[in-house]
């Protein structure tokens, strides 16, 4: 994506309404979003489809979402769309692998066994339920803090607190299989 | 280490927020090191690429649709695509023949739901209702910028934009709102309303009697008037129901079969039960099995399955 960025303050005062803006709204935002709706989810044409219905949406209302708001718009209008989908299939979420520095000096066997060690991983994340898992992919693959988690979902620090603790502990308590 | 001192000590651990004596202690533990290597394995992990352009480029081009053909607006039902069921038929035909009828008289819509369905309804200023099964609301979009006004019986989930005064009209009171997020139900011959976000203010039938309820409140009014106003829901954003859970406290195990049996359309034989009894009930609305066994682990009897539509259920 080859978008220059405005500086905030003249963006700030500018409407959502304009192309640039409305980009840089896109550029900002889009992809994070992308991520959330696919942890939700589980399916990255669904998460594709609602981000593109929030951005459409957003587009619709630009006259009436200030750009200060733009950013929470889009996130509840997407979970918004996502609630009214009753049928949510069992969720299989699948990652890009980081390469280990070290890769090319270690055994095959070593990264035979890493990849199946990272496939349990992915198994055992996509089987948390939706609200663990949001948080925890978003604060740890993601590195949004519990604060920034927090505003997306429209909760309490402490709720995000809670269903971290709860994330990890269903995760010890499937670590015997991972 | 498995008992921690409270629900959010993991997070906090993860955050470097425990004290030094917390950590160490911590440190020493089976858990810790096999949170340590799982969370070493997430490292590895990294989101799905992300084609910002490709996306970028088709929401400009649907932007650029929906200028040219404006009436298309009305038809992104996408967001609503599970309308597979006869009532749905029924209501999307409604809602295309509907404009056409609409010059001469100003009809009322409904949207009725079955067992096992769920439906959502978007209003024009973007408020949205989802309804849950066995339910039915009556609008009417041509006047909605003029009155925000749903009819309702059974149960709903309402998110109300910003605006004037909405109201949803019940047979045992109505509930007047600005703009906020919201649980109607009127099973069970009484009416039930959990607020959310924002206050919500709940009538009477008659309008003798009026209750203010804010976000974690809800109230309940019998046929004889307001009842009891009690803190429910307190850490819950949305009602269980909305995510395939059926969810109730305190109410009478006849209550609770009734539920049951509306939803899985089954039928109960009573023995050696007070179905007055009180009792709060979870179960999944999706598998009439684990349900079963949710339902009467609720109240600690058994039962016995004597055909797909009738079940016996007792205490020893």
């Amino acid at each position: 994506m080859q978008v220059q960025l405005l500086p905030m303050e003249s963006v700030e005062s500018r409407s959502v309404c304009e192309d640039v803006v409305f980009d840089q709204i896109f550029q900002e935002h889009a992809e994070s979003l992308r991520n959330f709706c696919y942890y939700k989810s589980g399916s990255l044409l669904e998460a594709e489809d609602l981000v593109q219905e929030a951005y459409i949406r957003l587009w619709k209302n630009c006259a009436k979402v200030p750009f200060a708001k733009a950013k929470s718009f889009l996130y509840k209008v997407a979970q918004n769309l996502f609630l009214h989908k009753v049928e949510h299939q069992k969720v299989v979420l699948k990652f890009l692998r980081r390469q280990g520095k070290r890769q090319n000096i270690e055994s095959p066997e070593y990264l035979q066994e890493e990849k199946e060690f990272l496939d349990r991983l992915e198994q055992a994340i996509s089987s948390l339920s939706e609200k663990q898992r949001v948080v925890f992919l978003l604060n740890r693959i993601n590195g949004k803090s519990y604060k920034e988690i927090a505003e997306i979902l429209d909760i309490s620090v402490k709720s995000v607190e809670k269903r971290m603790h709860r994330a990890l502990l269903s995760l010890r308590k499937l670590s015997p299989q991972i | 280490m498995s008992n921690y001192p409270d629900d959010t000590f993991l997070a906090r651990w993860l955050n470097g927020e425990l004290t030094e004596e917390e950590r160490k202690e911590f440190e020493k533990s089976e858990d810790y090191r096999e949170l340590n290597r799982l969370l070493k394995g997430t490292e590895m992990l990294q989101s799905p690429s992300f084609e910002g352009k490709r996306v970028l480029s088709k929401i400009k081009q649907e932007r650029t649709r929906e200028i040219e053909t404006p009436e298309a607006k009305t038809r992104n039902l996408r967001p609503l695509f599970y309308l597979g069921t006869a009532a749905a038929v029924i209501a999307i035909l409604l809602y295309f023949f509907y404009p056409q009828q609409a010059n001469m008289v100003n009809k009322p819509m409904h949207l009725a739901t079955l067992s096992g369905e769920m439906e959502s309804k978007i209003f024009p200023d973007n408020s949205w209702i989802r309804l849950n099964e066995n339910s039915e609301i009556v609008f009417d979009e041509k006047s909605w910028s003029r009155e925000r006004k749903v009819g309702l019986e059974g149960e709903a989930y309402f998110e109300v934009e910003k605006g004037a005064e909405f109201r949803v009209e019940t047979s045992f009171g109505k509930v007047r709102v600005l703009g906020t997020r919201f649980n109607v139900s009127t099973r069970n011959n009484r009416l039930e309303v959990v607020c959310f976000e924002g206050s919500v203010e709940v009538n009477n039938s008659d309008e003798s009697q009026k209750q203010i309820l804010t976000a974690g409140e809800s109230l309940q009014i019998e046929e004889d008037g307001l009842k009891s106003l009690e803190a429910t829901y307190s850490e819950q954003a949305y009602p269980a129901w909305l995510e395939g859970i059926y969810s109730a406290q305190d109410i009478s195990i006849k209550e609770a079969l009734a539920a049951f049996e509306r939803i899985y359309g089954v039928e109960f034989e009573i023995e050696n039960l007070d179905v007055k009894e009180i009792v709060s009930i979870n179960f999944y609305k999706n598998d009439k099995e684990k349900a079963l066994v949710q339902l009467t682990g609720g109240f600690q009897a058994k039962y016995q399955v004597l055909s797909p539509k009738r079940i016996r259920i007792y205490r020893e």
